[in-house]
């Protein structure tokens, strides 16, 4: 979850002092509220399609649903563009990341893991050196099986399939930021002067009567 | 300014407000019947007719839409009530509640209903209808097998303008192309479509309005649920479904709406 914050009285001051009483404000920070809105929201759609996750598991559409969570809330004359999805905060500002009640944390490593949690799945831990927790995996069913022919023949094979690694476990994740999940600053304000200047023409349009 | 505190989605949060939780044995067929209306008003799933598990998905949606939890924690907390966490299910099938395909689909729909409806909501303000008076139908998530969307805006009435799908905000097209019945996305289940704002120059030259066209701005009327007591919107609700269902489904001494013997459809 991240917020913008689209300050009036810094972006468009002076243009909107010498129209005070022409215009009215409570129609200007919708507008341009509403601009950068549908600028982050086009950013986060493109995005979704320009970054699949990289395991290859199937879609969250991460960036879709943050886009579809975005909005803008009135504060005074202040309006504010927020998108109420967890994870895009963290990957805006990046940092470290720790479990909150549990010992490790549990990183996807293949592709049925992806967009899941552990707990969904019916998973044992793998120990490393030491005896250390290094992984969950399914549930091995590999077992030797050994045969004897009518000769007298004996054979031994691999019967089942051994489990698979779906999570890493670690202590922490040190995440780099990435202010590339969102526009701009360019952007985001160039929509909103835009917008404002659209409502102040139709509003000088209307005769000063928005 | 860029800052790490959200606001609440106050016009999504609004939607999720209204709803009443409705066990039913209604499967997706009977439920279609119900008036778009009442089903806006309602938290169901097809054939559940546990309360605690309706009040359990409403409850993870809410924490959804104020962004307080991500999908994997909400199917996660569902499969718990359920029991069924770590079982091994067909999780493609939309039939089993416990399958991630059908949890999935609830919580997809009932979130972009809310925040679908916010956005509607937050583009009906007259200063943004007035700047953004139309929308065009996109996709925002690629699928394998596609709809085809373009057919169902042709056959329901809708203009091209290109290859692009646009109409004012409050045309009817919006009504004709959702399974829901509703102006606002989702227009189906997992159809991976959304709406983008279309400012006022394009709608003209668009030939949809001009220069003086002012649009009037639409409401679904949730103040008024608003303002009466969760108890009473409850009534009201039961009241208009047993009037609105007669000889279809009936509410029986539990409060579950079941379909009256025979009226039962075959789809999930």
């Amino acid at each position: 979850m991240i917020g913008l914050e689209i300050n009036l009285r810094g972006t468009a001051g002076q243009t909107l002092r010498r129209l005070r009483g022409a215009i009215d404000p409570a129609r200007l920070s919708p507008v341009a509220g509403r601009a950068v809105r549908n600028v982050v929201r086009d950013h986060l759609f493109r995005l979704n399609q320009e970054r699949p996750n990289q395991l290859g598991g199937k879609r969250t559409n991460f960036y879709t649903g943050a886009g579809r969570a975005t909005q803008f809330v009135m504060q005074g004359d202040i309006a504010v563009v927020s998108i109420n999805q967890v994870g895009i905060r963290q990957r805006f500002f990046g940092g470290t990341i720790r479990p909150k009640t549990a010992k490790y944390l549990t990183i996807p490593v293949h592709p049925n893991a992806h967009g899941k949690r552990a707990r969904e799945f019916d998973l044992e831990v793998v120990f490393g050196e030491g005896g250390k927790p290094i992984a969950l995996a399914t549930k091995g069913t590999l077992r030797r099986e050994v045969t004897q022919t009518r000769s007298g023949t004996i054979r031994r094979r691999n019967v089942g399939r051994r489990g698979e690694i779906y999570y890493r476990l670690v202590r922490q994740v040190v995440q780099q930021p990435d202010v590339s999940v969102l526009p701009r600053p360019d952007e985001t304000y160039g929509a909103a002067i835009s917008a404002i200047n659209t409502e102040i023409d139709r509003a000088t349009g209307r005769g000063g009567q928005p | 300014m860029i800052f790490r505190s959200p606001l609440p989605f106050a016009e999504a949060i609004e939607s999720r407000l209204v709803r009443t939780l409705l066990p039913t044995d209604l499967r997706t067929d009977l439920l279609q019947t119900i008036p778009a209306e009442l089903r806006e008003r309602a938290v169901f799933s097809a054939g559940v007719q546990s309360v605690e598990t309706l009040q359990k998905v409403s409850d993870v949606v809410d924490a959804l839409v104020r962004g307080e939890i991500n999908r994997a924690d909400a199917r996660q907390t569902l499969k718990e009530q359920l029991g069924s966490l770590g079982d091994e299910v067909d999780e493609t099938g939309l039939t089993d509640l416990r399958s991630d395909a059908r949890l999935n689909l609830i919580l997809d729909t009932n979130l972009e209903m809310a925040q679908g409806y916010g956005s509607w909501k937050q583009g009906q303000d007259p200063a943004i209808l007035d700047q953004w008076p139309a929308q065009e139908l996109i996709r925002v998530i690629d699928s394998r097998v596609p709809r085809d969307w373009p057919s169902r805006w042709a056959e329901a009435g809708g203009q091209f303008f290109g290859d692009r799908m646009i109409a004012l905000k409050n045309d009817p097209i919006w009504l004709r192309i959702s399974r829901f019945g509703l102006p606002y996305p989702p227009f189906d289940f997992n159809s991976g479509m959304d709406v983008a704002d279309v400012d006022r120059e394009t709608a003209i030259e668009a030939g949809l309005i001009d220069d003086n066209t002012e649009l009037l701005p639409q409401d679904r009327d949730f103040n008024t649920d608003l303002q009466a007591s969760p108890e009473v919107r409850s009534a009201s609700l039961r009241e208009a479904l047993a009037e609105a269902l007669q000889g279809i489904a009936r509410f029986d001494g539990e409060g579950v709406l079941r379909a009256v013997s025979g009226s039962q459809g075959g789809a999930s």
